[in-house]
């Protein structure tokens, strides 16, 4: 029997995985999906080929859960996109690769505003697990250091910015808006045993030269050769089960090629499906002793979920127009990142709690042109000239703000309606709030600004928009960590407070979400949590 | 992500505005030579929304709609539609033909471009002057051929002279020296 059983092998899981293997912890991982094998990804098939080979019956990989096969319901009126990708290291895979450290800020929101709970940690708590893990997965950035985005000194170098993102940085510069080099988890260095970033740009589509932060390449391989590890595949997890005392003791599993029914034994479980997917395991995992859910004696399982809201501006830079092609690619996503500044004195109050940050992804000639076409009117030669020209001239701007934690938006499970395997599927209820239309107002007033600053051409904007809920795919709050057991799940090292043999890992954990992407911070938390599980084991306490 | 990189795909992954018709990477252009045969729209069909596609992006000192064959692409596109997308699409071209009888008596295809540039241009107009479908089945043959055409070769290389997607030793960011003022990480 292995020690521990780990669910999911991605960011978290993989790095549970990772840590444990290596202090030499039996592990058994099990894998909803199978391998994706880098030499079969399409990143370097431009479009006109993938036409080409596509009519040849060739499919690129199936990175993205199929939402037929796996489904999950969502009241009427509200929608919820959920992303999910069932295979050796899930959305790492494909990830955005954005990795911010949190700050105090963020960690002591709750105590500054009143709104949630606050977190058990603070940044000094975590920051020893930023540096060890910004060096794990190759994170380039600036030197940069500030009270919302803490600095490193172990970052890898920046690449240069992108035309526009030069522009941008001039109009940010002219509005008192501390603009930044973008952190990203591409190596643009050699980084162990794998060769730097090429620049192709194609991130998107799995990196053939594994020259990205992925656990599939840099996690899974080392545990595996610790001889500790052994993964199964296609394997969906359904619910944990407990024993007399309401410790958990075995996982209830279905093969996903054969639906048959599997269990295996557990000396202590550890959750990183990601945070729906936890959640809804936990919520599933009923008995006598937890009625709704195991370890929800506080009913904050599948509560409070929280993530960012999303909103996007475009524009043409006149100075960039006709300045001909330019290779933009760099290392896929923006260069440059424009940390929240909405709480610094020097800005005006905001009528709405927390904040956001900005990304500005496209910006640039990285696309077909298609990206430039479909914002401009009309037809006929002189639209194929304006497209032309405007090409270098696309700059892209994606602010990124927080969703607070409510109770009400949260994730259930419903009994009458079930999955190919006889499990009760999930529902997600998730709705913004004036909080969040009101930080929606601040983020397409910023945008203009900065557009305006530079004389560009806004493509219109319908200031009402923003992405459906789930869009940012950084679910978080339905299984917060917490000081007190009667309003958070687990405690400060992930451990259940109601049940000490198992931990949840994954984005679930986080009481909110900041306006950053999760992933950094979610690695450092799982090898965290990871230490203090070895440490126990050792002492004998689990 | 709908494309992680929502976007990039995704997304997260960089999910476009505008939702291509076919999801993530489809957009599949069969783009073959000799010998194609369309698999959803009739001989007629492919005839009139070649010219149209190529009045939208016309053959300049680089190719058009026509020689990049965004024909076929919008013929492959549609036949994965859904089938009212598909059946929509069609009425939109039979309309397009009736409107160019009543007000030029011939259908979209017999007509020369000065006439066929006319009656698109009251369909571009906004507000447009014609009737609702006539402008929504405009606006949405227009995206099919802005699609096919900058995703293909002929665009890429000819008209916007893509170089992208490739290996590179160094990534060298702005070029311009006088926009070159800013060294990122500092």
């Amino acid at each position: 029997m292995s020690d521990v059983v780990v669910i999911g092998s991605g960011a978290s899981g993989g790095m549970a995985a990772f840590n444990l293997a290596q202090k030499g912890v039996k592990v058994l991982l099990l894998d909803a999906g199978e391998e994706f094998d880098r030499r079969f990804f399409w990143t370097h098939t431009l479009p006109y080929q993938a036409d080409a080979r596509l009519r040849k019956g060739d499919e690129p990989p199936r990175f993205f859960l199929d939402k037929v096969e796996q489904s999950y319901l969502t009241p009427e009126g509200k929608p919820f996109d959920l992303v999910r990708v069932w295979g050796r290291g899930g959305k790492t895979n494909v990830w955005g690769r954005v990795s911010l450290r949190m700050s105090d800020l963020d960690f002591g929101a709750a105590e500054r505003d009143g709104w949630g709970i606050p977190w058990p940690i603070r940044y000094s708590d975590i920051a020893p697990y930023y540096d060890k893990a910004e060096q794990l997965m190759g994170v380039c950035g600036g030197t940069d250091d500030s009270d919302v985005l803490p600095g490193s000194k172990v970052l890898m170098p920046a690449p240069p910015p992108r035309c526009g993102e030069v522009f941008l940085k001039k109009a940010c510069d002219k509005l008192g808006l501390a603009m930044v080099a973008g952190r990203r988890a591409n190596f643009t260095r050699p980084h162990r045993g794998f060769p730097p970033c090429h620049y192709c740009g194609a991130c998107g589509q799995g990196c053939d030269t594994g020259s990205f932060f992925n656990s599939a390449d840099h996690l899974i391989p080392q545990a595996l050769e610790t001889g500790n590890l052994e993964i199964r595949a296609n394997a969906v997890v359904a619910r944990i089960l407990v024993d007399a005392n309401g410790r958990a003791s075995a996982v209830q599993y279905f093969d996903r090629k054969t639906g048959a029914e599997r269990q295996v034994k557990a000396r202590v479980v550890i959750l990183g499906a990601s945070a729906m997917d936890s959640t809804r395991i936990l919520l599933n995992s009923k008995s006598a002793r937890f009625p709704n859910g195991l370890g929800n004696g506080s009913d904050q399982l599948g509560r409070n979920f929280c993530e960012q809201i999303m909103v996007h501006v475009r524009g043409f830079l006149p100075q960039l127009y006709g300045r001909g092609y330019t290779n933009d690619d760099g290392i896929g996503g923006e260069h440059v990142y424009l940390p929240r500044f909405n709480h610094r004195p020097d800005r005006p109050k905001p009528d709405y709690l927390r904040g956001f940050g900005m990304q500005f992804w496209n910006t640039g000639a990285q696309t077909t042109g298609a990206d430039v076409a479909q914002y401009l009117p009309g037809f006929g030669a002189s639209f194929k000239a304006e497209v032309k020209k405007r090409y270098p001239a696309l700059v892209s701007l994606h602010p990124f703000g927080e969703v607070l934690p409510r109770p009400e938006n949260r994730v259930t499970v419903d009994e009458s309606r079930t999955d190919r395997y006889g499990v009760p599927l999930m529902k997600v209820d998730v709705a913004f709030g004036d909080n969040e239309r009101k930080m929606r107002k601040h983020m397409y007033d910023t945008c203009e600004e900065i557009l305006h600053t530079l004389g560009a051409e806004i493509v219109t904007i319908d200031r009402e928009a923003n992405d459906p809920p789930g869009s940012a795919i950084h679910e978080h709050g339905t299984c917060r960590m917490g000081k007190d057991p009667k309003t958070s799940v687990l405690n400060s090292f992930n451990q259940m407070h109601e049940v000490g043999n198992v931990f949840v890992v994954d984005g679930s954990a986080f009481p909110n979400s900041s306006e950053k992407n999760p992933t950094l911070s979610i690695v450092a938390l799982s090898w965290r949590a990871t230490d203090f599980l070895a440490e126990e084991l050792r002492a004998g306490r689990l | 992500m709908r494309s992680i990189d929502r976007r990039e795909a995704l997304r997260a992954l960089g999910a476009p505005a505008v939702v291509p018709l076919l999801s993530h990477f489809h957009p599949a252009v069969p783009q073959q030579e000799g010998g194609w045969k369309p698999l959803l729209l009739a001989d007629g069909e492919v005839e009139t929304i070649a010219q149209l596609a190529e009045r939208i992006i016309p053959a300049t000192d680089t190719p058009g709609a026509r020689q990049a064959l965004v024909h076929q692409y919008i013929d492959f596109a549609l036949s994965r539609a859904e089938p009212e997308r598909r059946a929509r699409f069609r009425d939109g071209l039979a309309w397009l033909d009736r409107r160019a009888r009543a007000l030029f008596g011939s259908p979209f295809a017999a007509l020369d471009p000065v006439r066929q540039d006319e009656l698109l241009g009251r369909l571009a107009a906004t507000p447009s002057s014609e009737e609702p479908a006539g402008a929504a089945f405009f606006a949405e043959a227009r995206q099919l051929t802005i699609d096919g055409y900058y995703r293909s070769e002929a665009a890429s290389t000819q008209e916007l002279g893509f170089e992208g997607r490739t290996f590179l030793a160094e990534f060298k960011g702005c070029t311009h020296p006088e926009h070159h003022a800013w060294k990122v990480g500092e």
